[in-house]
């Protein structure tokens, strides 16, 4: 085969070559826009007739100098495939689209969430996302290398125009600017450093395309802030309505027990007999005492909503605690057995009393409300290392394996709805609540005859023990 | 002797309402749910049963429909002040009329005492007795109606709203009860014909809406002819 190609194939090379040349910046310009299959089949019909002109003047050609049949076909079938991956290599290299927009989204969420700058690099040049402020101005201080000129320009910019509203892409200096927003309210100016570029027209198109994802990523923030926003608002309504029918059926009951009975003697008297009387005046008390549990069980809540709690700790032994909780319980056991199993010895705790008596108190008032009579409710202290454990069970229905973590949700009450149990549903929140102030957690487990054991963690060492009892630096 | 059934979850509520009504000569049976409560209802027949809408195991409403089914004496409810629609569904749901949690005594009795006179309900005008406090005076049986010893010239609307709610003394009468009876099914919502009439009546009568002696109403319910 002779090397010299006649004049029409070197013309046919040389077109060739060119459309490779000129496919790079052609795809590149059709990136955001196309994925890499769309130019792949563009570019494939186009080297098509390429090939085809080619393969035509090679035929035209002296057969002798022409290229073999089989040749021709390889050639042809080469500038037919070759032409448009090569054309498709940008994308190939490039990351995909989709995981592009959701790095975007990501730095973009960072950023809206802390408020601070972004800075990314795209195609190893340095871009920042800066936030624009209700009255134009940048926060410009994370940018590194920052001209003084740049600032001024921008700022001018921002007040002169309706460029305030959406930048269009501009080149200041070193720097290509240009502005996103989400269409509402928020504003970003992305600054790209463009001294280490080396093909201008591949970055332009790279922050066009990043603007296009970070538009698309800050819409898809501020949906996805709506709908937050949304369930937060939803929740707050629930928990409002729970709020309410608990106090109208919590705290209306006892009421009404109390002024039935309270009306029944004082308008019946004279028709009651002693024993009855009596009984009236009982259950006024004990539905005083209800209503009085409730109102500070929903205060301690509202508190511990809050976070206006404050802890006053001392130092003090768990078994001071008990006793309180002890007499507290005696009135309200009924028959049912309460027992008590405390160590002699037990380690100095820093706690606030006051509230981990009324957890505690919570968490016993709702095991004898599920107990029958002459059940038994234990509470068992033991002592750990790090902690002391205080077990309370009972030999009630239990609590099944999928309600354990509900029970701890404030106005939650075994079997809700209408199969009520008489309570607030507030005990048991309250009672995470205030060991997890302390440190400490609650966790729910089967006791040993079937019912619920309440199991309650209060770590000995406080992280803030900052003072330390006076008797033990003695006992060192 | 007249038996009541007590169907209440709360044992507090149960006890001042047995005391109260055994002081009264009443024979009380109690139910702690839903269930017990039907079972007390075949088992013991009371006269007059007191429902709790609020039952562990059941919904009050399906509970009062269910009952009515076999049980045609009345039926009172204990309701919390805040939703007229539960009210107003239980006393289309069958219920004979309501209390208001909290009650007093005094006022609970009246109602059951309001329950208990069924029995005028049924007879036809003309073998009603007269009512008569001193002040006003109906006579039913010749159509009379007097206020301080003069005449009163009622419609006859007027008058058949009168002998409704008096039929119903002491007892609520819904605005849907008093549209059919006097207007008939067909008015179904204009309960602003019952409002208008009701005022009407009222200025007949000299009595004030805000501090009614003889009808008092039970805003977003009905009606109540009050007793003495």
């Amino acid at each position: 085969m002779k090397l010299f190609l006649p004049a029409l194939h070197v013309l046919g090379y040389a077109l060739l070559a060119l459309a490779g040349l000129l496919t790079i910046p052609l795809s590149l310009s059709f990136l955001g826009q196309h994925d890499g299959i769309d130019v792949f089949l563009v570019t494939m019909a186009a080297s098509l007739g390429t090939a085809l002109v080619l393969l035509w003047g090679c035929r035209k050609q002296d057969r002798q100098d022409a290229l073999q049949p089989r040749q021709m076909f390889l050639i042809t079938v080469l500038v037919w495939l070759v032409v448009p991956l090569y054309a498709c290599l940008p994308f190939l290299l490039m990351d995909n689209g989709l995981t592009l927009t959701d790095a975007v989204f990501e730095t973009v969420s960072g950023m809206t969430t802390t408020g601070s700058t972004v800075m990314t690099e795209l195609d190893h040049l340095k871009c920042y996302a800066l936030p624009i402020g209700p009255d134009n101005e940048v926060d410009w201080r994370h940018v590194r290398d920052l001209d003084e000129r740049l600032p001024l320009r921008v700022e001018q910019l921002l007040r002169d125009s309706d460029a305030a509203i959406a930048l269009p892409s501009l080149k200041i200096g070193r720097w290509l600017l240009t502005s996103v927003t989400d269409g509402a309210s928020a504003r970003w100016l992305i600054a790209v450093d463009m001294s280490r570029a080396s093909e201008t027209n591949t970055v332009v198109d790279s922050v066009s395309l990043l603007v296009q994802q970070t538009r698309l990523a800050v819409e898809r923030l501020r949906l996805a802030t709506d709908v937050t926003r949304e369930r937060v608002e939803k929740e707050r309504e629930l928990l409002r309505s729970a709020l309410l029918s608990s106090i109208s059926h919590d705290f209306r009951t006892p009421l009404t027990s109390m002024v039935g009975a309270a009306t029944t003697l004082e308008e019946l008297s004279d028709e009651l007999s002693a024993e009855d009387r009596k009984e009236l005046l009982e259950s006024i008390v004990v539905e005083a005492r209800r209503l009085d549990r409730y109102t500070s069980n929903l205060l301690d809540m509202t508190l511990l909503g809050r976070g206006d709690l404050t802890l006053d700790r001392v130092w003090t032994s768990i078994d001071e605690v008990l006793n309180v909780v002890r007499k507290r319980i005696e009135p309200e056991r009924g028959d049912v057995n309460v027992v008590f199993e405390v160590p002699d010895r037990l380690p100095q705790i820093r706690l606030h009393p006051a509230l981990i008596e009324h957890a505690l108190f919570n968490v016993l008032h709702n095991a004898l409300k599920f107990s029958g009579p002459d059940d038994t409710v234990r509470l068992t202290v033991s002592v750990e290392p790090d902690a002391i454990i205080i077990d309370v069970s009972d030999c009630g229905p239990g609590i099944p394996l999928q309600e354990r973590e509900k029970v701890f949700d404030m106005f939650y009450t075994a079997g809700s709805g209408d199969r009520r149990q008489a309570g607030s549903g507030l005990g048991l929140a309250i009672c995470k609540g205030m060991i997890g102030a302390h440190g400490g957690h609650v966790s729910i487990d089967e006791s040993e005859c079937g019912g619920c054991l309440v199991k309650i963690a209060l770590p000995l060492h406080s992280d803030d023990a900052d003072e330390v009892p006076g008797h033990r630096e003695g006992a060192i | 002797m007249s038996t009541v059934l007590i169907i209440d979850d709360e044992p507090q509520i149960r006890r001042f309402l047995r005391i109260g009504l055994s002081a009264q000569q009443y024979e009380v049976v109690e139910a702690v749910d839903g269930k017990s409560g039907m079972e007390q209802i075949a088992l013991s027949s009371p006269d007059l049963i007191v429902l709790d809408l609020g039952l562990p195991d059941v919904d009050g409403q399906d509970l009062l429909k269910e009952m009515r089914g076999f049980f045609a004496g009345p039926i009172i409810v204990l309701s919390v002040r805040d939703s007229e629609k539960e009210k107003v569904a239980a006393l289309d749901s069958g219920a004979n009329d309501f209390v208001v949690k909290p009650f007093g005594m005094q006022e609970f009795l009246a109602r059951i005492r309001g329950l208990f006179r069924t029995v005028v309900q049924q007879l036809p005008a003309s073998e009603m007795s007269d009512f008569d406090d001193g002040h006003l005076r109906i006579e039913p049986a010749r159509r009379r109606v007097y206020l301080n010893d003069e005449s009163l010239r009622l419609s006859r609307k007027e008058y058949a709203l009168l002998l409704l709610l008096l039929r119903h003394r002491g007892r609520i009468v819904t605005q849907r009860q008093i549209l059919n009876e006097l207007w008939g099914k067909g008015h179904g919502d204009d309960i602003h014909y019952v409002r208008i009439l009701i005022a009407k009546l009222r200025t007949s009568l000299n009595d004030k809406a805000e501090s009614p002696t003889y009808i008092e109403t039970e805003p977003g319910v009905g009606y109540r002819f009050l007793e003495k």
